[in-house]
């Protein structure tokens, strides 16, 4: 009812005699504080819906009875709203005082609290209250990050509704009890850190009086500066708060932005203290006589032209960076093709999404998500499989949390792990580890043999489905159930559901559960086949959400990252690399399609690849079987890395380049949902450090130079806004947009022209590859390459948590995150805790073929029997990945990282 | 439907579940009043004792309160054989010790109570039930509204809002479902009518619900009961399993397209799940505190859907009026309010209980013709409960109505009324209302978690001869009726206005001026 009375008419009150024009469906307290006559409004957040609970908002309205709260009362044409005569005020002052008397340290004159709350009682002049004092919980500082002071706390709700359906949807406190003995706790009133708590800290930001702040004090006076999270694909809006010394001392949530709607998880809030840590690279490193050295830039990259123009062609491979921007990406693919004349550049999705990629390219023509996160709030169904989206997309997992509560959505989880979102689950499915494909065929055998098809958008939108139909025709409930170990009831219901949801359309969402198999294209394709057959796809609430990990991964993709396409997917072609080199000053561009990054790896053992150039990423601890690749890249003849910290990678590189973090430069970030942001330059860059694409420019124009390739004016950008207008005018989905539209926010693309407002979701009438969408088919192969025997009788699962982002580097480096994290934790059933002998809590080995690593145990019943846990971040030197198998995906050539046997032994 | 095919279903029932071969009844009166006085013995002991000509069955008790054990039956050949009866079996028969006080009052809602089983369906149709519904079915829905509208109806929580206007209301809201709440939580002290009403007349009640659920146009009733009312709990599952089986509720009620459910709750605890839209929260399985309006409940409440939620003794009013017609039913009670009220009366009286009488009887009357007490002898009237006040004895010739009573502090509510005797310190028991205020407070408002303590500190304070704080016990409980966001909230500084208002000298002590 709202949202239809938002912004339609105008209406016309008056605030103390003045005349206000206000948007219907705005409260009356909206219509005060648009005149800019102040009151008090504890309870109520700019963002969050009234509560009413303090009651310091009352005003008198001419003609009706009392003295209502402002806050919860709807504005209506030709109202006359008083505020400041002396019975209300009177009235207003008898409630503050009582509201001071909570908190006395507060009220007292002299206090040191700088709070909303303090700064209305001095503007009040409640100094002193005439209460006697009632004796408060004490504080809970079990939590790292922050305190909760009951001592300081007014009991306006704010956080625990920010907590609940104001925000987060986590849940972790409330109000407690009743009456006098009310109090912000958690569940059973245990310490927070003991609670669902996820330390995401949106509690602390709306909290009016300090009761919840953090451990540290941050100092008042300060800028702010908007601009976009480094940490996953969801994309949220931050505003960094910067000190007189260039450093930054809060992160703030960012309400206006569209994805991520004011709220923030615990790495957005809290770990940004990797930017200004005392490991940051300032200054280039070369190698002498075997040891990195300090140096300066001319020398730095004098040596990495020099060596760098002698691989020039196909000995040279890059890797780009997800993390890094749009514009770096851009101009660091123009430097691979046009300086060095090479297509093999590639970056992290391979090793994450590339399946999902591939599929989707096959089937649809493009690899990006086809829907948005609102789609998730206005879906009636959501599927969620592979993807433990609350650890790795905490704020997107937020937004699929109210469409389930606050919208009645039905959820289905799918995973061999009990994720913490099965606790919001109407179905949760178990599958045995590797069989996604007979799972997924399986429903899709439901769909089909109840008739609950799509047939409409089968018979006009699509073609292989009597092919496909006849691959699924086998995987019978009963004969799924006997393959992946699920009821085959719990298979039909799922599928009733998806296929026809209770309203509105069926979202399917998935993470890396899907893709590091070696059937990852196959899972890939099975999930598309369902949208196929079910039409769930092209409209509002439905959807394909492959959820990507990389806070930029989506446009390192788009900005051609890739040794197959240029900006904008647009594969090499004679056309395309006629229409780049005319572009890019008549050059001489590479026609073959490139190596991807794990081919890129076995020509290095090949000898073909003999120079690399690796930018924000560490593949030292992100390949699998890290043993191996080490071997690996310590055979290339040259290295270059380019980085902000010194990596496992950047040990045994010849030259190390310092760039600077996401603060310290201006550009883009793509997220999940294909918003195109702005990132802002919030501090200065630390020491010599430079943005990547400054380096990669600069280096281009000296090897330009040595060569007499003729090409520096093709690296001579002023600034990244000239960058992006060139991507874009090369990139007919992104033509649309400009930093001047971004200023206002970020634009979803495709965006072909400048009056275009970007798109929500895709394939509405058609599909890049054409009008019709492919089914296409597969059948259950082996579940994986390496399967448990008597000497590695455990599958070993990997995957992230919350407070670490991929393998570390950056998290280590953050307090709070290492705070909450400190040590490799090791999930077992407490069941195979018996069996093996180990006990919660034991400081343990496991092992693989390939590697050991040692960790803590966790008893959890989130494992079943046989099977482990052990997130890939690498904490005290151990880190999953040197256990890992290296078997790839025939098709999209990622590696099994999901599935690989172990044995766990004492220490 | 024709009236005539409804009247007809009703008279198939009534052979069906009758009594067959001409045997008689006795019905001992338990009720939770009655149960602590021994009824259930009672029931017991006659089971064993009597032939098997006799049935011995429970019905609620009839609101004579004070004379407990009771025992009904119309058998009078039986009853002249009471001798027969082994010698520790200790009641009464209803008819002699309780006749007069309920041939007083005027019943409409608590109707045969006590002269009925409450347990089976035979006796409530014997009596004429149902036939409101018949009515009410053979009429169009908006005939049904219009019918109650003139009767004047107001709800019997306390509120006294008119009951049209509520149905009205959430029939104006689109939606595709509309839920209709029965608030059975009676929640206060000294209040027992809608326990009476549902172990008396579970039937009556859900006549009146599905009266209403009809006019509204409403599928879904729930009836949220009082944790604590277990037989009342017990007799309304007992009858709604009952009215099922019978094809009076459920699908296709009395035979006729009309269907309805009841879903029964048991309340959360407290007095504030009384407040309808803190009930909804329970209901929810939400935290126990007020909702803020709007939205009201009957725009958005149970589930977001509009929510009609009615009183017990409102809904028991229902039958009647689509029995006997609105005319009748207005021939009692004043212009603006008319029909009876139940009045639960407690405290320094002769005969407790539950009381029907018109709206406007004084107040002295209730306390004399019921209570058999003089209210010059009191030292004070608790009238409504504890949000409402405290009447000095000499305003106890005004009536009761809805609003403010004494256009000051005190409140009918629910009906609620508790004589204080002599030797009763009037601050005690305004303390006693003003503690209850405060430790029933939910928490969620600041006025009133934080101002109900401190009301409490300054009453404490001027008790003990401490300065004059009548202006600060004035201004703070002011202030929380004002302030607060909820009803409880907005009346828990009524009793100490109630005090200062109408016994000024009690509180005041006529010593130094207060510094501030």
């Amino acid at each position: 009812m709202k949202a239809k009375l938002r912004g339609v008419d105008l209406i016309n009150v008056t605030v103390n005699g003045k005349k206000i024009s206000l948007d219907g469906g705005g409260s009356v307290l909206d219509a005060i504080n648009l005149s800019g006559t102040p009151i008090s409004q504890l309870c109520k957040d700019p963002d969050m819906k009234p509560i009413g609970a303090c009651r310091t908002c009352l005003v008198k309205i001419g003609g009706v009875r009392g003295f209502p709260a402002s806050c919860s009362t709807p504005a209506s044409d030709g109202m006359d709203i008083i505020t400041d005569s002396d019975d209300v005020e009177g009235l207003r002052n008898t409630v503050l005082e009582l509201t001071a008397a909570m908190t006395p340290d507060i009220a007292d004159q002299n206090s040191q609290n700088s709070s909303e709350f303090s700064k209305l009682l001095h503007r009040s002049n409640i100094n002193k209250s005439k209460w006697d004092v009632r004796t408060r919980e004490p504080v809970d500082d079990s939590n790292p990050v922050f305190n909760i002071s009951m001592d300081s706390c007014i009991l306006c709700g704010r956080c625990a509704q920010a907590c609940q359906s104001g925000h987060q949807f986590i849940g972790a406190i409330d109000v407690l009890n009743s009456g006098q003995t009310a109090k912000i706790g958690t569940f059973m009133d245990k310490p927070l850190l003991e609670s669902v708590c996820t330390t995401c800290g949106q509690c602390l930001s709306v909290c009016p009086t300090g009761a919840i702040s953090t451990k540290e004090v941050v100092p008042e006076i300060s800028e702010t500066i908007t601009t976009t999270c480094p940490y996953c694909g969801v994309g949220c809006g931050i505003k960094a708060k910067v000190n007189s010394d260039d450093n930054i001392i809060e992160m703030l949530d960012d309400p206006e932005n569209a994805s991520s709607l004011g709220m923030l998880c615990v790495k957005g809030r809290f770990g940004y203290t990797f930017v200004h840590h005392e490991d940051r690279l300032t200054e280039p490193l070369v190698r002498k006589e075997g040891v990195l050295v300090p140096t300066t830039w001319d020398e730095a990259l004098e040596v990495v032209a020099t060596r760098l123009s002698k691989y020039r062609g196909d000995s040279f491979a890059t890797l780009c960076s997800a993390k890094a921007t749009n514009e770096d990406g851009y101009i660091q693919q123009k430097f691979s093709r046009l300086v060095m004349q090479s297509n093999h550049i590639d970056h992290c999705t391979r090793l994450c999404h590339s399946p999902s990629v591939e599929a989707m390219l096959t089937s649809l023509g493009s690899g990006a998500t086809s829907n948005s996160y609102i789609d998730y709030e206005e879906a009636g169904c959501l599927v969620i499989i592979g993807s433990d989206a609350n650890s790795n997309h905490p704020v997107a997992a937020s937004r699929m949390r109210r469409a389930i509560v606050e919208k009645g959505a039905k959820l289905i989880v799918i995973n061999p792990r009990r994720i913490d979102m099965c606790d919001y689950a109407d179905i949760w499915l178990r599958p045995r580890p590797g069989t996604d494909v007979a799972l997924l065929n399986g429903i899709a055998n439901v769909i089909l043999s109840e008739g609950l098809q799509d047939q409409k958008f089968i018979d006009d939108r699509t073609e292989g489905y009597d092919e496909w139909k006849e691959t699924v025709a086998k995987y019978t409930p009963d004969y799924v159930e006997s393959l992946t170990g699920v009821d085959a009831e719990d298979i039909i219901q799922a599928a009733r559901i998806y296929a026809t949801p209770p309203f509105s359309g069926s979202c399917l969402i998935w993470g890396m559960g899907i893709t590091q198999h070696t059937m990852g294209t196959a899972n890939a394709h099975g999930l598309l086949n369902l949208a196929f057959v079910s039409g769930q796809l092209g409209k509002p609430g439905s959807g394909v959400s492959p959820l990507r990990g990389q806070n930029n991964v989506q446009g390192c993709g788009d900005a051609g990252c890739l040794p197959n396409a240029f900006p904008g997917y647009q594969t090499i072609s004679d056309s395309t690399v006629k229409k780049f080199s005319g572009a890019w000053g008549g050059n001489v561009l590479p026609d073959e399609v490139g190596l991807v990054i794990t081919d890129m790896v076995r020509e290095i053992d090949n000898g073909r690849i003999k120079a690399m150039y690796v930018t924000g990423e560490n593949p030292l601890l992100s390949e699998p079987d890290l043993n191996h690749a080490e071997e690996t890249f310590k055979k290339l003849d040259f290295l270059v890395v380019q980085d902000i910290f010194l990596h496992e990678t950047a040990e045994i590189a010849d030259v190390v380049l310092p760039a600077c973090s996401f603060a310290e430069k201006d550009g883009t970030f793509t997220n999940s949902e294909r918003r195109v942001q702005r990132v802002r330059k919030v501090v200065d860059p630390l020491g010599s450090s430079m943005p990547d694409w400054e380096i990669l420019c600069k280096l281009s124009r000296i090897i330009s130079d040595k060569n007499g390739l003729g090409i520096e004016k093709e690296f001579g950008y002023e600034n990244t806004s000239d960058i992006w207008d060139e991507m874009a005018a090369l990139t007919p989905v992104l033509s649309g947009i400009n930093y001047d539209r971004l200023d206002s926010g970020g634009i979803q693309w495709p965006c072909p022209s400048i009056d275009h407002p970007g798109t929500r979701y895709l394939y509405e009438k058609d599909f890049p590859r054409g009008p019709r969408a492919k089914f296409v088919g597969f059948d259950q192969g082996p579940v994986a390459d390496e399967m448990p025997n008597k000497r590695f009788p455990l599958i070993l699962n990997t995957g992230r948590i919350l407070y670490h982002w991929h393998g570390g580097t950056i998290t280590r480096r953050a307090s709070g995150l290492m705070a909450r994290a400190p040590e490799l934790e090791i999930a077992i059933n407490p069941s195979d805790g018996s069996k093996y002998n180990v006990l919660d809590g034991e400081w343990v080995s496991i092992r693989s073929r390939r590697g050991e690593v040692e960790g803590r145990i966790t008893y959890t019943d989130k494992m079943r029997s046989g099977e482990i846990f052990i997130p890939f971040v690498k904490l005290q030197k151990h880190a999953a990945n040197f256990l890992t198998n290296a078997a790839l995906d025939p098709n999209s050539r990622i590696p099994e990282y999901k599935v690989c046997a172990v044995r766990l032994e004492k220490v | 439907m024709h009236r005539r095919e409804l009247l007809g279903f009703i008279s198939n029932a009534r052979k069906r579940v009758g009594l067959q071969g001409g045997r008689s009844k006795l019905l001992v009166q338990v009720g939770h009043c009655s149960m602590a006085v021994g009824a259930l013995e009672v029931l017991n002991d006659l089971r064993r004792e009597v032939s098997d000509e006799i049935v011995v069955e429970e019905s609620g008790c009839d609101g004579a309160c004070f004379a407990g054990p009771k025992v009904f039956t119309s058998d009078n050949v039986f009853k002249a054989s009471r001798e027969s009866l082994s010698e520790d079996l200790s009641f009464n028969w209803a008819s002699g010790v309780s006749q007069k006080y309920i041939s007083d009052q005027h019943r409409i809602a608590m109707k045969d109570i006590g002269n009925m089983s409450a347990v089976g369906l035979d006796d409530y149709l014997d009596k004429g039930g149902f036939i409101g519904l018949a009515t009410a079915l053979s009429l169009l829905s908006d005939d049904v509204l219009n019918i109650v509208e003139k009767s004047g109806l107001r709800g019997r929580g306390g509120a006294y809002f008119p009951v049209h206007l509520k149905w009205r209301s959430a029939l104006s809201v689109e939606s595709a479902n509309r839920v209709m709440v029965v608030n059975a939580e009676e929640g206060e002290p000294g209040i027992f009518k809608d326990r009476h009403l549902m172990e008396g007349a579970p039937y009556r009640l859900i006549e009146g619900a599905l009266i209403s659920a009809f006019a509204t146009g409403i599928k879904n009733i729930f009836l949220y009961v009082n944790a604590e009312a277990e037989l009342a709990y017990q007799r309304m599952k007992e009858a709604v399993d009952v009215s099922v089986r019978e094809g009076f509720l459920g699908e296709g009620v009395l035979g006729s397209d009309f269907s309805a459910n009841i879903k029964i709750i048991r309340g959360a605890g407290g007095y504030v799940c009384g407040e309808e839209s803190t009930l909804l929260n329970t209901m929810e399985g939400k935290r126990r505190e007020p909702r803020l309006r709007p939205p009201f409940p009957t725009e958005s409440g149970y589930k977001n859907q509009p929510t009609i939620v009615n009183n017990v003794e409102t809904l028991c009013n229902i039958p009647y009026i689509l029995s006997y017609g609105d005319d009748e039913f207005r021939k009692q009670g004043l212009d603006d309010c008319p029909g009876t009220k139940i009045v639960s009366l407690s405290g320094k009286v002769e005969n407790p209980g539950a009381i029907e009488v018109p709206m406007g009887t004084p107040i002295a009357e209730i306390l004399r013709v019921f209570g058999g007490v003089e209210p010059e002898k009191l030292t004070g009237i608790a009238v409504g409960g504890p949000s409402s006040g405290i009447l000095p004895s000499e305003k106890s010739i005004l009536p009761i109505r809805p609003g403010l009573i004494d256009d000051n502090s005190v409140m009918l509510g629910a009906g609620g009324i508790i004589a204080l005797g002599e030797n009763r310190n009037i601050i005690d028991s305004v303390t006693s209302l003003a503690e209850y205020n405060s430790s029933e407070s939910c928490g969620k408002c600041t006025p009133c978690r934080e101002g109900t303590p401190r009301l409490l500190e300054l009453l404490a304070l001027s008790k003990n001869e401490s300065p004059n704080l009548n202006d600060e016990l004035y201004k703070l409980a002011n202030a929380i009726n004002q302030a607060s966001l909820c009803g409880l909230g907005q009346a828990a500084g009524n009793p100490i206005l109630s005090l200062l208002h109408h016994f000024p000298g009690t509180v005041l002590h006529e010593s130094k001026a207060k510094g501030s």
